[in-house]
């Protein structure tokens, strides 16, 4: 898995800011970050790196996206 | 669909990136008092390649000698490194050391740089941001001149996406490399945008045939910050002692042939790594060439406190106990698809960063293709800071041009038409995912033996079916939302980038660095001494060549082998056969 799991944010916004790829998103009801499209994380740690509270977990590994002759 | 909402800007010059070439060119523009708008696919000081470079190798003449660089660089970047680039490299790269240091950027982590520095001192120079915007295609008045660009803002998390029109009297596009979003190297923002958006503007295109080859780890082959944390982890600046190498320490085809030659493990699922194993006894990699740089200690600039000094040799790995153990051995493709830093990109023939044949229009950087390395990166320390000197350039030749010429006006419809073009991926009901398109062309592109191995019939086959992707699929694209319709605007030209790379490759009938064809494994002097071009005419894809100096060839007195001792498979056999005289 890449970006795994967001537990205690404090909704500051950096990783949103700092993810290259657009994976992390803002949940405007909860004013709290999310994993919004966890298929395109680069495994870069930017978002880790930029989070005050060190709430991002993130694992080395990643399920590659299967095959299919369409879809 | 009801119309989308739409915000206009407008400045002297539109800078597209703000990685080192982008926050250069800002701030040379704003010194000469032009108005900078400064658009970025990500946000400013985090996005691009610039947050991962660490080390450089700045010119100093206090203790170098030029020759020896020129000789060095050219032999191991097999002699297309272009020598005028690699001059203002070594009349610049000192300045910018110095400039780096006066901001503080040598006293922080690689990652931070952009935050803590070069946002600062834009924000304080007066550049204006827009960001978290992706930009899709570049604006002409009728004179065919650029006058802005178009793209839109992706996070619609809070609020619908929308479309954003930039009116400037020229464009710098400061957009980076690319890859194929390949697992194990943190670039998956950058699928060689400006290379798309100056090439649909008529703008000459050059260095696709060669590859970067950066490893990655075995077993978490995805595993990208693992192989840069040993840098990221560390403040100050690296700096690299002594010349650049003759043969050594630069990113040559080793794995690609390694795998090719020695196959591809089953339960690893990926190839042999490029480096060989260690032999019992026998002095560490590089034990040498760190021995040869220590006359250098303590001389010129490398008296600056607080550097960390790279002597040389591999570049640090996980130790082998703990992550080494973790994640395996080194194997290579963590970049496929992007072609050698410096080299792959936007033509500027009479370097000025002017692209070629397009008024209005400069790069720099790592969209810049300005062959400074030539057919492979010649070790580390050119790529960052040769971004930085082109990014300053590209703005002095565009404030001229700004300030000589009253700004251009596009026409509505023309800001209409690009705006619709953007959106049709959302107005398809059905069609093809992005996702879809993107892991297929992994798949199409990726495998060693299309990208790296190169022969004929291998080449065309996988051309036609990145032709089949780009003329049927790309049309008929579908983006439900705002990320999706980035993923399908990136995926468009990575596929673009496939059919450079493809016919590059198959029009270069020669092997050399990076460029390896199986059919023919060998350099000719002859027919090849020149960079492939890559130019849109009437719609189709033209290849052409532009020859080099003479007095760039290797030496007529040195043997064959005296020049090109790396040996390609099968290269001695066909010199033997003597198809062709070299
Ligand atoms: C892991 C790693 C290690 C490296 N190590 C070194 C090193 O030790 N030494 C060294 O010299 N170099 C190193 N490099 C290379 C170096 O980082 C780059 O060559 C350099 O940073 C490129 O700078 P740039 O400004 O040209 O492009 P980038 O920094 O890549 O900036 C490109 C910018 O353009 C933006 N952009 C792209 N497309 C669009 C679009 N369509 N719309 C809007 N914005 C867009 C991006 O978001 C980004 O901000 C390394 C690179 C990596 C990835
Ligand atoms: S690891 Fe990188 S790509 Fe993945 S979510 Fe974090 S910032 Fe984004
Ligand atoms: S950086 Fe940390 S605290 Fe800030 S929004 Fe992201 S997860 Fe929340």
């Amino acid at each position: 898995m890449p970006i795994d799991r967001i537990h205690g944010c404090i909704g500051c916004e950096n990783c949103v800011k700092a993810c290259p790829t657009d994976v992390i998103r803002m949940d405007p009801a909860s004013n709290q970050a999310f994993i919004a499209y966890q298929q395109d994380c680069q495994i870069c740690h930017l978002c880790r790196l930029s989070c005050p509270v060190d709430a991002i977990t993130l694992t080395p590994g990643k399920a590659m996206l299967p095959t299919t002759s369409w879809g | 669909m009801a119309e989308a909402p739409k915000s206009t800007y407008s400045s002297d010059l539109l800078i597209i990136g703000s990685g080192f070439a982008g926050t250069f060119a800002a701030l040379e523009a704003r010194k000469n008092g032009l108005s900078v708008i400064m658009v970025d696919k990500g946000v400013v000081g985090w996005s691009g390649m610039s947050p991962w470079a660490s080390d450089s190798r700045p010119f100093d003449a206090e203790i170098y000698d030029r020759d020896e660089w020129h000789l060095n660089l050219a032999m191991n970047t097999e002699y297309v490194n272009d020598r005028v680039w690699l001059d203002i490299f070594m009349d610049e790269s000192l300045d910018i050391f110095y400039e780096l240091q006066a901001m503080g950027a040598h006293e922080t982590k690689p990652f931070e740089r952009g935050t803590r520095v070069f946002r600062s001192e834009l924000e304080a120079a007066g550049v204006a941001f827009v960001e978290r915007t992706m930009v899709t295609s570049l604006l002409k008045d009728d004179d065919g001149r650029v006058a802005g660009a178009v793209g839109f803002t992706y996070d619609d998390s809070r609020e619908a996406s929308k479309a954003v029109v930039l009116n400037a009297g020229a464009v710098v596009l400061c957009t980076g490399a690319g890859s194929y979003k390949s697992p194990g190297f943190p670039i998956w923002g950058q699928t060689f945008d400006g290379d798309a958006m100056a090439y649909e503007a008529g703008a000459t295109i050059v260095g696709k045939e060669f590859h970067d080859t950066h490893p990655t780890f075995a077993f978490a082959p995805a595993a990208a910050y693992e192989g840069w944390k040993w840098a990221q982890e560390v403040k100050g600046a690296y700096v690299m002692v002594g010349p650049p190498n003759k043969l050594e320490g630069g990113l040559t085809l080793g794995n690609a042939l390694n795998v090719y030659q020695n196959g591809v493990d089953r339960r690893l699922g990926v190839g042999p790594g490029g480096e060989p194993p260690p032999v019992p006894g026998a002095p560490p990699p590089g034990a040498e060439e760190r021995e040869r740089n220590r006359k250098y200690l303590g001389k010129g600039y490398l008296r600056t406190p607080g550097l960390h000094l790279d002597m040389g040799g591999p570049p640090e790995a996980p130790s082998e106990e703990g992550d080494g153990e973790k994640l395996g051995h080194r194997v290579g493709g963590a970049t496929a698809g992007m072609g050698v830093h410096k080299s792959e990109g936007i033509l500027s023939s009479d370097y000025s960063c002017a692209a070629d044949g397009v008024e209005g229009l400069y790069a720099a950087g790592d969209a810049l293709g300005s062959m400074l390395c030539g057919s492979l990166y010649p070790g580390r320390g050119f790529s960052s800071y040769g971004s930085a000197i082109q990014g300053r350039r590209a703005a002095r030749s565009a404030v001229n041009f700004v300030k000589s010429n009253p700004p251009p006006k596009v026409r509505s419809e023309k800001i209409e038409a690009a705006v619709r073009n953007m959106w049709a991926p959302r107005e398809n009901a059905e069609g093809y995912s992005p996702e879809w398109l993107t892991v297929t062309l992994q798949n199409t592109m990726t495998p060693f033996h299309v990208l790296y191995i190169k022969e004929r019939r291998r080449l065309d086959g996988a051309l036609a079916s990145i032709e089949f992707l780009r003329k049927h699929c790309v049309p008929r694209m579908i983006a439900r939302d705002g990320h999706e319709l980035r993923m399908a605007h990136e995926v468009k030209n990575m596929l673009l980038n496939a059919e450079m790379k493809l016919r590059a490759g198959l029009y270069r009938e020669e092997s050399r660095g990076t460029h390896f064809r199986e059919d023919f494994p060998v350099r000719n002097d002859k027919d090849w001494f020149c960079w492939v071009t890559v130019q849109q005419k009437g719609g189709e894809m033209n290849m052409g060549k532009q020859m080099l100096p003479e007095k760039w060839k290797p030496s007529s007195s040195n043997s064959y082998r005296e020049n090109y001792p790396r040996v390609f498979p099968g290269e001695d056999e066909y010199l033997r056969n003597q198809r062709f005289s070299i």
